[in-house]
């Protein structure tokens, strides 16, 4: 193995959902700031909380817990607001922990379908191994520009008994 | 084919917005023109806009543009020198030449070619200049015998009084100075004799410009040239158009040379004329002048030197507007942004200190912090004011484009029009002005196309034959009312029923007990459209329906009024900004939310006992008329959780536009307060029934409330209800 390749790493900001570690690229995050009191949107989808005020901006919320229809959570101390910017838009992302940033080198995180041939997994970048710790890399892109799309649990629980 | 212009994308930028101007300028003149005829005034002016254009045109190496507005120069001089009467053909002809401005000056945003035809279009307008001058030279010969005769290419405005001398005809190209006209006076005390030779290629010739090479070749055998136009080097770069001018002076007779020339072939036509110099060779002053101006008028074969004249005159132009700036829209967009905040953060800072005086005992610095904040609040508001100012632009520019479409489409329906456009300087906000343009287009479609009968037609009714037309804008409290009104055979509403049910809209009983005023709402129905025949001025699938929902997306409204036989007026009223604006804050199930309060009517306080089920819709008889209900609280999907109780009665908001009213049920009134309005993003985008978010003082989000919306939900329950009640089947369309 080249020298080189240890070079090659990405960033990302790791946090919890549920029983999972996610990570996200450190480049798309704005911010992280404190859960604050969220305005409803009528009619939205459930997984969307409504909207806040984010120094002047409105920005949606939306609740990951939802999103991958994983059991209600608790709000507690550690839950945030992940702020990104994806494709344009500002959106944050409630999770129940942000618990670090660290940096994982590309040849540890193996593309999705060579986990799992059968997940549906147009929500994934990938897993990362990191010692004995796995992350699932998510598809911002993806995840928050196609709302309303079929819920990824069966996809998560398959990849955690797989895991 | 890829373009390549001689300019930094920013000067370019600035020409295009400059051509732009100058060709709304001339398209408007050029109508004033064909109403006003030969308005020594108004030639002038549009005499200057096209040299202008051509001056920064040929600046730019835009060469197709430059020469057709060289052609054009040319007419417009004529007019100038009453060579040329205003006819309806020369109208047409200048508008077909502007038309072909407007797609060559896009060519500078697409950097491709398009497939304008300059060639023709010049020779087009050369033969109209030379076929009008015969006759209107022949009629002002004695006037103008012993009078030095002006060039018409030497000229420009300021410079009309500057001596240049032209080859015996008007319309020559060829324009010597005073060493050439010398020579030919020496040639011909040699006893040579001098010929202006005029020569066009034909139009399917391939290469037009080695045929004229040639011409100038074959010349040079027998004679001695002078001067050709266009000038040498731009033949020998085959930069040349197909049609060439050569001065000479030659020992062969006139017959000889023009076998000469009748040897080359794919010539068009060719003449052969003798050229009397003479006559002006005693002018000898002023040598340069004309050489500068010849230069200077060329500018589409450009010189470094020339060039840096045509920019300074530009310059120069552009000097006399120096008062003015031109601004980047989004900067204008983020200023007023940035005021939103401002106020914001005023409304916030006032709340703060009433709440500070109501609970602690700061005495003195209480009502310091008062004072400061009530200045910071004026200050804010002036400055909002301003900036919105700054945003407004004269209706003016949506307006201007209408005359041209208004004379294009009569013509085309054979109808006489006299169309009156009456308040352009009204201001707008620029967003509002964005959305207007097309609404308005159709409405005066609709108005020339069904609403003004046929000449005769008229004149059997009794009418003038000439149908009339009005445009209107003005201020009207917080809005702008605009009114398009034409004095037209008016809508039937009779037919318009027939054909709402015709197409299922309606059932034959409901058409029955239909009001006119209700009838006319009918042409707002999606999939709607009167015209009997489809007609190429009015049928192109945008109907009513487009122009109600595109004047709603800008909190706009828009209304009918008709007189069978009378005529229709259409009246829109818009809101003079988008942005801020005030709103009532109301509660629902504990949450805030903002209602626009000009689409407020009134506020209401009712008791349950009020409520009147019809058609299973609540509604209440408000001075004799029926309010519809809507209880948000329901629509949003809240839990009740507060039903009120009995006898507490219920805060109605009644919300609408116009005649389309409906009364909104909420918890509790909060108060009346300034917002900005601020979109809910793209990743929620559109949410049913709200317009957008707006942040409170205290920092909370507070969403925004669409009446528009809201008065469409029951105008749809209203009429299904309908529907259903007279056993029209399900599935029909009935979106309003």
């Amino acid at each position: 193995m080249g020298e080189e390749q240890i070079f090659e790493q990405e960033q990302l900001v790791v946090f919890e959902v549920g029983d999972e570690s996610f990570g996200i690229d450190i480049s798309l995050v704005q911010e992280i700031i404190r859960l604050q009191p969220i305005t409803e949107v009528p009619k939205a989808p459930m997984y969307v909380k409504g909207v806040i005020n984010l120094r002047g901006k409105v920005i949606p919320i939306i609740d990951l817990r939802e999103r991958f229809a994983f059991a209600m959570g608790e709000e507690t101390k550690a839950t945030r607001i992940v702020v990104v910017n994806v494709l344009g838009n500002t959106v944050g992302m409630i999770v129940d922990a942000v618990s670090e940033v660290l940096r994982l080198a590309t040849d540890s995180i193996e593309p999705p379908s060579t986990i799992v041939e059968s997940i549906g997994s147009q929500y994934l970048k990938g897993i990362g191994k990191l010692e004995d710790r796995l992350i699932i890399l998510l598809d911002l892109d993806k995840l928050l520009v196609e709302m309303g799309a079929t819920p990824i649990v069966e996809n998560m629980i398959e990849l955690s008994e797989v895991a | 084919m890829d373009l390549v212009f001689d300019a930094s994308p920013e000067d370019l930028k600035v020409f295009t917005q400059e051509a732009e101007e100058l060709i709304q300028q001339l398209d408007d003149a050029v109508l004033r023109l064909e109403k006003e005829g030969q308005n020594p005034e108004l030639i002038q002016e549009i005499f200057r806009a096209a040299h202008t254009l051509k001056g920064s045109s040929g600046m730019l190496g835009h060469e197709r543009m430059a020469e057709l507005t060289h052609a054009m120069e040319t007419l417009f001089d004529k007019l100038r020198k009453d060579e040329l009467s205003v006819t309806t053909g020369l109208i047409d002809l200048f508008l077909d030449c502007l038309d072909a401005l407007k797609v060559l000056k896009d060519e500078c945003y697409t950097l491709k070619s398009s497939d304008i035809d300059v060639k023709t279009l010049s020779r087009r307008i050369l033969a109209f200049a030379d076929g009008m001058t015969e006759k209107a030279a022949n009629a002002g010969k004695s006037k103008q015998t012993g009078k030095k005769d002006k060039s018409p290419k030497a000229k420009k405005g300021k410079q009309a009084d500057k001596k240049a001398k032209s080859v015996k005809k008007d319309q020559s190209l060829v324009v010597l100075i005073d060493e050439e006209i010398e020579k030919i006076s020496r040639a011909e005390i040699a006893g040579s004799q001098a010929f202006i030779v005029r020569a066009a290629v034909s139009s399917d010739c391939p290469m037009p410009a080695v045929r004229i090479y040639q011409i100038v070749e074959e010349l040079q055998a027998v004679a001695n040239i002078i001067k050709t136009h266009p000038e040498m080097d731009v033949i020998e770069r085959s930069e040349c158009g197909s049609e060439v001018e050569i001065v000479l002076v030659a020992n062969e007779d006139q017959g000889s040379i023009e076998s000469v020339i009748k040897s080359i072939s794919e010539l068009s036509s060719f003449s052969v004329e003798p050229y009397r110099a003479s006559e002006e060779s005693s002018v000898n002053e002023m040598t340069v002048e004309i050489t500068e101006s010849f230069s200077d008028e060329r500018v589409e074969d450009l010189g470094p030197e020339a060039r840096g004249k045509a920019k300074q005159e530009i310059n120069q132009i552009r000097g006399s507007a120096v008062k003015t700036v031109r601004v980047d829209v989004e900067r204008l967009d983020h200023l007023m942004n940035l005021v939103g905040e401002l106020v914001i953060g005023k409304t916030r800072l006032l709340q703060i200190g009433s709440e500070l005086a109501d609970n602690y005992h700061l005495g003195d610095i209480s009502g310091s912090l008062n004072e400061v904040t009530a200045q910071v609040g004026q200050i804010t508001n002036e400055l909002q004011e301003e900036v919105m100012r700054a945003r407004m632009l004269p209706i003016e520019q949506v307006f201007n484009k209408f005359p041209r479409l208004v004379r294009d489409l009569a013509r085309t329906a054979g109808k006489q029009i006299n169309f009156v456009v009456e308040g352009k300087e009204t201001e707008i906000d620029r967003s509002v002005l964005e959305e207007i343009g097309d609404p308005l287009i159709h409405i005066l479609r609709n108005a020339i196309d069904h609403g003004i009968e046929m000449p005769e037609e008229r004149k059997k009714a009794g009418k003038p034959a000439e149908g009339n037309v009005y445009l209107g804008a003005r201020h009207e409290e917080n809005h702008i009312v605009v009114e398009i009104t034409d004095d037209g055979r008016g809508i039937d509403p009779n037919k318009l029923k027939d054909k709402a049910i015709n197409k299922g809209f309606i059932t034959p009983e409901a058409a029955e007990k239909m009001s006119d005023r209700d009838a006319y709402e009918l042409m707002f129905l999606s999939g709607f459209s009167t015209a009997e025949k489809v007609s190429e001025i009015s049928g192109r699938g945008v109907g009513m329906d487009v122009v109600r929902s595109n004047i709603k997306k800008i909190n706009g409204s828009v209304g009918i009024e008709s007189e069978m036989g009378r005529g229709t007026k259409f009246t829109i009223k818009l809101p003079l900004t988008l942005v801020i604006v005030d709103a009532l804050i109301v509660v629902l199930s504990g949450k805030l939310y903002a209602i626009p309060l000009s689409m407020v009517k009134e506020v209401l306080r009712l008791e349950k006992g009020d409520i009147k089920l019809v058609d299973k819709l609540e509604t209440i008889l408000l001075r004799g008329s029926v309010l519809p209900l809507l209880r948000l609280n329901k629509l949003f999907g809240h839990i009740d959780s507060k039903e009120r109780k009995e006898g507490r009665g219920l805060h109605v908001v009644v919300v609408g536009y116009g005649d389309n009213r409906v009364g909104v049920v909420v918890d509790r009134l909060v108060r009346k307060m300034e917002i900005m309005i601020k979109a809910l993003g793209d990743y929620l985008g559109d949410v049913d029934g709200i317009s957008g978010a707006t942040i409170l003082g205290d920092g909370k989000v507070a969403l925004v409330i669409d009446p528009v919306a809201l008065i469409a939900k029951v105008d749809t329950r209203a009429l299904s209800s309908q529907i259903t009640e007279f056993g029209v089947g399900p599935g029909q369309r009935m979106t309003a």
